[in-house]
């Protein structure tokens, strides 16, 4: 420690040759390697080319599902695909907490091509800002429609239960990049089945009723313990 | 008072390139109010309250003329002290301020020149009259015994010995515009480019009254052939916020364009803009961040257009107790708020579906929701807050009147 705040105290022009011979000297000792790494450890500010940075995450609103989540939240301008073996497994109902907040702090909410018809007293109940919340109801360009909400970077989250003619990988990707210009999340939301189209999603979960959750997969984060693969919201029932 | 004549030799039909009356009305009313078209030909304006604001009359002529020269007309002009005698002035292309020079110029008028009809110009020449001076002279009641009252008229009034009041013309409150075209339509790119010119004409007859465009309507007529007529391709452009953006406009109509194909070639555009003296400005909140504007409002005009005027909606909540009125559909943002303590699903079905209550668990409830008898469609239903064997939560009733049974109104999920 002693030497690298010589280093750092003392590099004038007149002294550069002596402090790169000092540093290659220091450089070999294991103490010095042992002491950097502390250094670099308590440094919040220091990137780290090893670490992935941390991505903003847009907390679900339940403490266990925080938790639970890989990503410790839902991942903000990413494609999350929540997959229900059944219509109202409860996919709404994990994402009623993020629809209160994102429209109370009045950022739009758009529900593009919903199967069945919100119920306003139940949203309401939730917390949910009716003024805040768009429906498109249209079932065809359902994925035009996304893209030209999210590229315009005017909305908060998006939910899309998109037609399944529409689902392509081309169009996933699209979808991706567009996610990319809003500051929140993206759902897709569509039955759980094998075959599902391909697609670079942040994170895949299957809901069941209960409404209970399991990973199906998720990119950019480590492998998840198999113990802790599905999770049974209590709380939501 | 001092009017101003112009008289166009091709009288403005508005056929294709060609404005038309209104049009150049129009024009011409941003140099003055009291203005009309006395002949086909001639539109006549006072001109001497805009004094002040261009010196001289030539001045404030040699400014609206530069509005005709791309449209080609040719157009002559007369300034006279009233608006019958500033009509022939123009035909003749004379300017004359003052009465005196009036009275100069009219006195030694060919009556060949007169815009009276033949017949009455023959029988003044046959009795040797061949100047307006002459005709003049004669006594009054000889004139009008020989020449009947409507001569006598017209040389007072252009003598501007007696007043004829000017129908007073007003602009239209809503912007019109319709075009022939000489060359039918066939494809929509043409289409495209017509309207485009029209946004141009749009622009300007908004700013000029400063008011803001409501929606836009289109109507293109087809061709007239034999057989069943085609009913008009009528384009319909709302928008979300009062307003114009001429970009934002094209868009809206190359959208709905894209969907357009013409089966028979259009020759007749109809452009109807419904406008607006409301400006509302653009929600600007520098604290929050949330700087949402014009855009946003352009962003919902773009969804509606292509996906339709419907498909954009809010959920509005009503103070009803029976579920199926207690909501409804309304234009985004024209929502209301309404608590409601009682348990209420995430999800309701369109219509309730019929199900079996055996394979059902009961969890909570009822809740009796009776309509009185002074309704119509009196219904009487006990809601449930049950479980499916899946694990699913589902909202249903029993119903006991008018139907019997047990049916699934909504979902917790």
């Amino acid at each position: 420690m002693r030497h690298i705040e010589m280093v750092h105290g003392d590099c004038t022009p007149r002294n550069n040759y002596i402090n790169i011979q000092l540093l290659s000297v220091i450089a070999l000792s294991p103490w010095f390697v042992a002491a950097l790494d502390q250094l670099l450890k308590e440094r919040r500010d220091i990137w780290l080319g090893t670490q992935r940075p941390a991505e903003p995450v847009l907390s679900t609103g339940t403490t266990e599902l925080d938790q639970w989540l890989p990503t410790h939240g839902w991942p903000c301008s990413q494609l999350i695909e929540l997959l229900p073996t059944a219509l109202g497994s409860g996919e709404l109902q994990i994402l009623l907490p993020v629809l209160a907040e994102q429209t109370q702090q009045a950022k739009p909410v758009l529900l593009i091509a919903p199967p069945l018809i919100p119920c306003p007293q139940g949203l309401i109940q939730a917390g949910v800002d009716l003024k805040h919340l768009i429906i498109v109801r249209s079932t065809n360009n359902t994925l035009w429609a996304a893209e030209k909400a999210l590229k315009s970077g005017l909305c908060g989250t998006l939910i899309i239960w998109p037609n399944a003619n529409e689902m392509s990988a081309v169009a996933i990707r699209r979808l991706q990049l567009a996610g990319e210009q809003g500051p929140a999340p993206v759902f897709l939301i569509h039955r759980y089945t094998h075959h599902s189209a391909a697609g670079r999603y942040a994170i895949r979960l299957k809901i069941e009723p209960g409404p209970k959750i399991t990973l199906v997969s998720a990119t950019n984060v480590e492998p998840i313990n198999q113990d802790h693969h599905s999770i049974a919201l209590t709380a939501l029932n | 008072m001092l009017w101003l004549g112009l008289y166009f030799e091709d009288e403005p039909v508005g056929w294709a390139d060609h404005p038309s009356h209104e049009q150049i009305t129009e024009l011409a009313y941003d140099y003055s109010d009291q203005l009309n078209w006395t002949n086909p030909h001639t539109l006549v304006l006072e001109v001497e309250r805009s004094h002040r604001l261009y010196q001289t009359p030539q001045q404030l002529t040699t400014d609206l003329l530069t509005h005709f020269q791309p449209m080609h007309l040719t157009v002559r002009w007369g300034l006279a002290p009233n608006s019958i005698a500033a009509t022939l002035m123009a035909k003749y292309d004379i300017q004359c301020q003052t009465h005196a020079n009036l009275v100069r110029q009219l006195d030694p008028w060919p009556i060949e020149h007169l815009d009276i009809d033949q017949k009455t110009q023959s029988a003044l020449i046959n009795c040797g009259i061949h100047t307006l001076g002459e005709l003049k002279q004669q006594p009054k009641s000889q004139r009008l015994r020989r020449f009947g009252p409507e001569l006598q008229n017209h040389i007072e009034c252009l003598y501007g010995e007696i007043t004829v009041p000017l129908g007073y013309w007003q602009p239209r409150q809503d912007y019109y515009r319709r075009i022939d075209l000489i060359d039918p339509i066939t494809h929509t790119s043409r289409l495209q480019r017509h309207l485009e010119n029209a946004l141009i004409d749009l622009e300007r007859w908004l700013i000029t009254r400063d008011r803001a465009l409501n929606h836009l309507d289109i109507r293109c007529k087809h061709e007239r052939v034999s057989g069943q007529p085609m009913p008009d391709v009528v384009i319909h452009i709302g928008l979300a916020q009062p307003g114009f953006n001429s970009a934002h406009l094209k868009e809206l109509i190359a959208l709905k364009l894209e969907k357009l194909t013409l089966k028979k070639p259009l020759v007749t555009l109809v452009i109807q803009g419904h406008s607006t003296t409301e400006h509302r400005p653009p929600q600007i909140d520098l604290l929050s961040g949330h700087n949402q504007g014009q855009t946003w409002s352009d962003l919902l005009d773009c969804l509606q257009t292509k996906l339709g005027a419907q498909s954009l909606a809010s959920l509005k909540p009503h103070p009803h107790h029976q579920p199926e009125k207690s909501w409804s559909w309304v234009p985004p943002n024209e929502t209301q708020s309404i608590y409601d303590p009682r348990p209420r699903p995430t999800w309701l079905l369109d219509e309730p579906a019929p199900c079996d209550q055996r394979q059902l668990l009961l969890e909570q409830g009822p809740e009796r929701i009776e309509t009185g008898w002074w309704e119509k469609g009196m219904v009487c239903r006990d809601y449930w807050v049950a479980r499916e064997p899946s694990g699913r939560k589902v909202w249903v009733f029993h119903e006991h009147s008018p139907r019997t049974g047990w049916f699934v109104h909504g979902i917790f999920g």
